[in-house]
């Protein structure tokens, strides 16, 4: 069994989430302890919430040991929330700073929120090609181009998938995206994270 | 962004009801079933209104939520029932909640609707009106000093939320009254997101309802507790008009 940390900065779905990764075979703990962060299979950042209340709860010490996890190239889920907290800063909180390993800045929709079901657009065909995934934000980051990013994908105008060694950012929900949520794990786990090899 | 295909469960002491004007409830049977065959059948999302929460709606919905637990949930939950607080707020979406539904209630309270806002992000609160008329007005249920017109003064242009707006006179009937809907509309915002429930016993009544141009998704009731028609075969019916997942 592997085994996920899901960070708790005081908000987001984590019973949810705990539900969806244990029927993925994970162990799941909930905390921030700096050894877990590093030590454990794999480090989630979850969703809803605002920026404001998570950046509040990541103490700059939290900060450097989930980059130092990035750097030695240890698997990170953002997901929703978590995907712009790993963005350097947000228009939803001026005065807080985001995790800042992936470059740019989270911005307000123009349509206010988008809350739904949508395909993401991939270059290549591949399993998730065509599926619909849910999203529920009110705030996103727009498709920027970036050459520290290896690999990413756009819904409605935004990133929907970003990914940087083995650091994975998603804005929608695949614990809440019913099969297509599943594919989607599977397909990082044996592509990206490389867990099943 | 598609327009959605939801189901509106109402319970009471964790037993699925048909909800009747607001006032009269049978039940149907185990929630957790219903939640199940629903996921199964590809519903969009599941709303859940708990009409007989106690002053604990996390502990509630947690509750609720260990059932889910017996079976692979991955569709999205909003829950509502007690939910007065940011700190409520939190912890039904800790306890496995994807957003919450709250009322007319927590609206009028404006410290507390900012905060649970602040918390979790307008996109994850739902605000419940059900609207009931009489010859002379329009009023949400049971707040019938208050005009829409009053009521949308206390939500923000710009709010990124999403208004849930039930017929009180349709629910449990067979008939969705739009009209009603638009002119809730009109008073309300038209920049507002907005979902409709009450009064669908047809496939072409929901699509009447996702074919207005303010209505983001639907939330079935009643009938998919007495019909043979399931959301399955609702989206297969409706499909060559309109796209669904």
């Amino acid at each position: 069994m592997k085994t996920c940390l899901i960070l708790d900065y005081g908000v987001g779905n984590v019973q949810s989430l705990s539900s969806f990764l244990k029927h993925q075979n994970y162990i799941v703990s909930n905390g921030k302890s700096k050894d877990d962060i590093l030590s454990s299979d794999l480090l989630l950042l979850p969703g809803v919430g605002s920026f404001k209340t998570a950046a509040d709860n990541i103490s700059t010490e939290i900060t450097e040991v989930i980059k130092l996890r990035h750097k030695l190239a240890r698997p990170i889920l953002g997901i929703c929330l978590g995907l712009q907290l790993l963005y350097s800063e947000s228009e939803e909180a001026e005065t807080c700073k985001g995790i800042g390993i992936f470059l740019g800045k989270v911005k307000r929709l123009e349509d206010l929120s988008r809350i739904g079901w949508d395909k993401v657009n991939v270059d290549k065909a591949n399993e998730i090609s065509g599926k619909y995934f849910y999203f529920n934000h009110s705030y996103a980051v727009p498709n920027l181009t970036s050459t520290d990013i290896s690999f990413k994908s756009i819904s409605g105008g935004y990133d929907s998938i970003v990914i940087q060694k083995k650091t994975v950012g998603v804005q929608f929900h695949p614990e809440k995206s019913q099969e297509a949520g599943s594919v989607f794990f599977k397909w990082i786990e044996d592509k990206i994270w490389g867990v099943n090899d | 962004m598609i327009k959605r295909i939801g189901a509106s469960l109402i319970i009471d002491r964790k037993v699925l009801v048909n909800s009747y004007n607001f006032v009269h409830h049978l039940p149907v049977g185990k929630l957790v079933h219903t939640v199940s065959r629903l996921q199964e059948l590809g519903v969009d999302e599941i709303l859940i209104l708990n009409k007989s929460h106690s002053a604990n709606p996390a502990s509630d919905f947690q509750e609720l939520f260990k059932e889910f637990d017996n079976f692979k949930l991955s569709t999205p939950i909003a829950y509502g029932g007690g939910i007065e607080s940011h700190l409520d707020a939190n912890s039904v979406i800790r306890a496995g909640a994807d957003r919450v539904v709250i009322s007319l209630k927590t609206l009028l309270n404006p410290q507390a609707f900012f905060k649970i806002n602040e918390f979790l992000g307008e996109q994850a609160v739902i605000l419940h009106l059900p609207i009931d008329m009489t010859d002379t007005s329009v009023h949400v249920f049971g707040y019938e000093p208050y005009s829409l017109q009053q009521i949308a003064s206390q939500i923000p242009i710009d709010w990124g939320g999403e208004i849930l707006i039930s017929s009180v006179k349709q629910d449990g009937a067979k008939s969705p009254n739009l009209q009603l809907f638009n002119k809730c509309v009109v008073q309300l915002g038209t920049k507002h997101k907005y979902i409709y429930t009450s009064g669908f016993s047809t496939p072409n009544d929901i699509l009447n309802a996702l074919d207005n141009y303010w209505v983001n998704s639907v939330a079935i009731g009643n009938f998919l507790h007495r019909s043979e028609l399931s959301i399955r075969k609702i989206k297969q019916e409706i499909s060559p008009e309109i796209e669904v997942r």
